[in-house]
């Protein structure tokens, strides 16, 4: 019998000693959860096969071997468990294996308790904590079905407008009278435009939905190819802007791949030229560099120079998100900068922008290094 | 006398684990959703190929960034339910990683593969190259509905019989999987 077995029959608590083996005796009053147990299955002072009653004890009693027998800490606790009991209901329980000397005699006990506030409590967090991150999930969901849908709204609307694109094409190579022509150049350039924003759109869907670039794994691209190509691409738009637009590669052929395929970093850079000519004065200067990045070890640093009004303090915090504009009237869709983040982000680089002390931006971005032989330029 | 059999539910959180075992024991189905903690455990009895069987099933909570499945409960099992959410497509990578480290805790034992919340065609995510996949296993692999009852009987009499195969009680019935 165990000393001040009433005490905790008091506290609620089903006290069992060790009879042998899996068998264990309650001692002292059962407490009243046990009256949800099927009836019989715990009598006082009657042996019982305590993991026929208790599943869970199971397991617990192996682990509590070592508790009994003196070896180690001479209490262990199980952790709660839930037992479903008749009718459904569920017993939150709570249960200690305890080696107590008492008089002359060690007792191996197994103190079973109630478990209901603990529980509760637990259980209200963690329910919490998962409903919301249900909730995050199915939301995300849901944005990604939106965007695939409007992704193929944008690209159907390409179809039509290539027919309209061509059938224009074919018109301004007719002899029309000048009043025509005037109307078909304006419909072309429109045209053009409306193509390049949903050419921009769809990069953009592209960019956002291209896994993450694995270590080793990132296709390759020849920054300077890519540079030089800009720079002939675009000199005649700069010529009709009246601005200089000058490639300076200061790395040396053989040590030009980066991280990145050639068609998107050609978008990228692409954007930032493009950018720069839209916002650059008269007669001014806007470079393209290339050079080795002294603080990003193994990483090539490609710059874009020029001497316009530099961006809106308000603009900054925005600068590379979706959607973020100048509100100066300039035309854009506001993703040209938000697709260049992501696609450099994705290959493992850096994009930012610094105010160019003379007046002016400079919008930089950094590129892990690759191997290999690049093409010859 | 019945054998008793421990079995264990092993899934990510929220693929309807407990919602199984209350179709399967209580023949109910609540869609409010109510989060498992730690282990709970439940009874019933079954009789499969003439032998009865007392199933002790064990209910794991879920595995995610807030718990971690305690995968000590897995001891002396018999057998497992590896359940996952036919309409959350990462669920099925989260069972197959729960598997591999059940695996090292209690071996090869029995095990169901559960694509479960099958009434929700609409917004299934296992393509036809998944399901091909997980079949090539060779695992059974049944599709359950816990809030219509589809298949749910099936996963754990299909569990039951594998057990009581492994013990050559039964044959192994190859046509189940």
């Amino acid at each position: 019998m165990i000393e001040g077995a009433g005490i905790l029959t008091a506290l609620d608590i089903l006290v069992l000693e060790r009879h042998e083996g899996p068998w264990f005796v309650p001692r002292g009053e059962l407490p009243p959860w046990c009256d949800s147990l099927a009836k019989g299955t715990i009598v006082r002072d009657v042996p019982f096969l305590a993991s026929d009653v208790f599943p869970f004890f199971a397991l617990f009693i192996s682990d509590a071997e070592g508790t009994w027998a003196g070896q180690g800490s001479a209490r262990l606790d199980s952790g709660g468990f839930t037992q479903v009991v008749d009718g459904g209901a569920e017993l939150h329980l709570v249960a200690t294996a305890l080696r107590v000397l008492e008089a002359d005699k060690t007792l191996s006990l197994l103190v079973v308790a109630e478990n209901e506030r603990i529980f509760r409590e637990e259980r209200t967090m963690l329910q919490r904590a998962r409903e919301l991150r249900f909730a995050h999930d199915a939301l995300s969901r849901e944005v990604e079905q939106k965007e695939v849908l409007a992704h193929c709204i944008v690209h159907d609307l390409r179809n039509p407008l290539s027919s309209i694109l061509g059938a224009l094409a074919l018109l301004e190579k007719q002899s029309l009278p000048a009043s025509d022509a005037k109307l078909v150049e304006v419909a072309l350039r429109a045209a053009n435009r409306q193509d390049e924003l949903i050419r921009e759109i769809l990069a953009v869907f592209a960019a956002e939905h291209d896994p993450a670039v694995v270590a080793g794994e990132a296709p390759r691209a020849d920054v300077c190819a890519v540079v030089l190509q800009i720079a002939n691409v675009l000199a005649p738009k700069a010529r009709a802007r009246r601005v200089e637009l000058l490639p300076r590669i200061h790395i040396s052929h053989g040590d030009t791949l980066v991280a990145g395929d050639e068609l998107r970093l050609f978008r990228v850079i692409g954007n930032l030229v493009q950018n720069a000519l839209k916002y650059s004065p008269a007669a001014a200067v806007v470079r393209i560099t290339v050079d080795d990045d002294t603080e990003g070890g193994g990483s090539i640093l490609v710059g874009v120079e020029d001497s316009g009004t530099g961006v809106p303090a308000a603009l900054l915090p925005h600068l590379f998100r979706k959607f973020a504009r100048a509100g100066d009237g300039t035309p854009g869709t506001g993703l040209g900068l938000y697709f260049c983040r992501i696609t450099i982000e994705r290959w493992g680089g850096t994009i930012g922008y610094e105010p160019r002390p003379e007046g002016g931006s400079r919008f930089w971005f950094r590129l892990p290094k690759r191997r290999g032989i690049p093409r010859p330029v | 006398m019945a054998r008793k059999k421990k079995i264990c539910m092993l899934g990510a959180t929220g693929v309807g684990k407990t919602s199984l075992v209350a179709r399967f024991v209580h023949s109910i189905f609540s869609d409010a959703y109510r989060t498992t903690v730690g282990v709970t455990i439940d009874k019933t009895h079954v009789c499969v190929g003439g032998h009865e069987v007392d199933l002790v099933m064990w209910d794991l909570s879920g595995e995610d960034e807030f718990q971690s499945v305690q995968l000590a409960y897995l001891r002396g099992a018999a057998g497992y339910l590896l359940v996952a959410d036919g309409t959350r497509r990462e669920t099925v990578t989260t069972a197959l990683s729960l598997q591999e480290a059940a695996v090292r805790v209690v071996g090869n034992i029995p095990l169901v593969l559960v694509l479960n919340k099958a009434d929700a065609s609409a917004s299934w995510d296992i393509d036809e190259d998944l399901e091909k996949q997980l079949r090539e296993k060779k695992w059974t692999l049944v599709k359950t509905s816990a809030k219509t009852g589809d298949g749910v009987e099936g996963a754990f009499t299909a569990l039951t019989h594998a057990m009581l195969a492994a013990d050559g009680l039964v044959q192994d019935d190859e046509g189940r999987r």
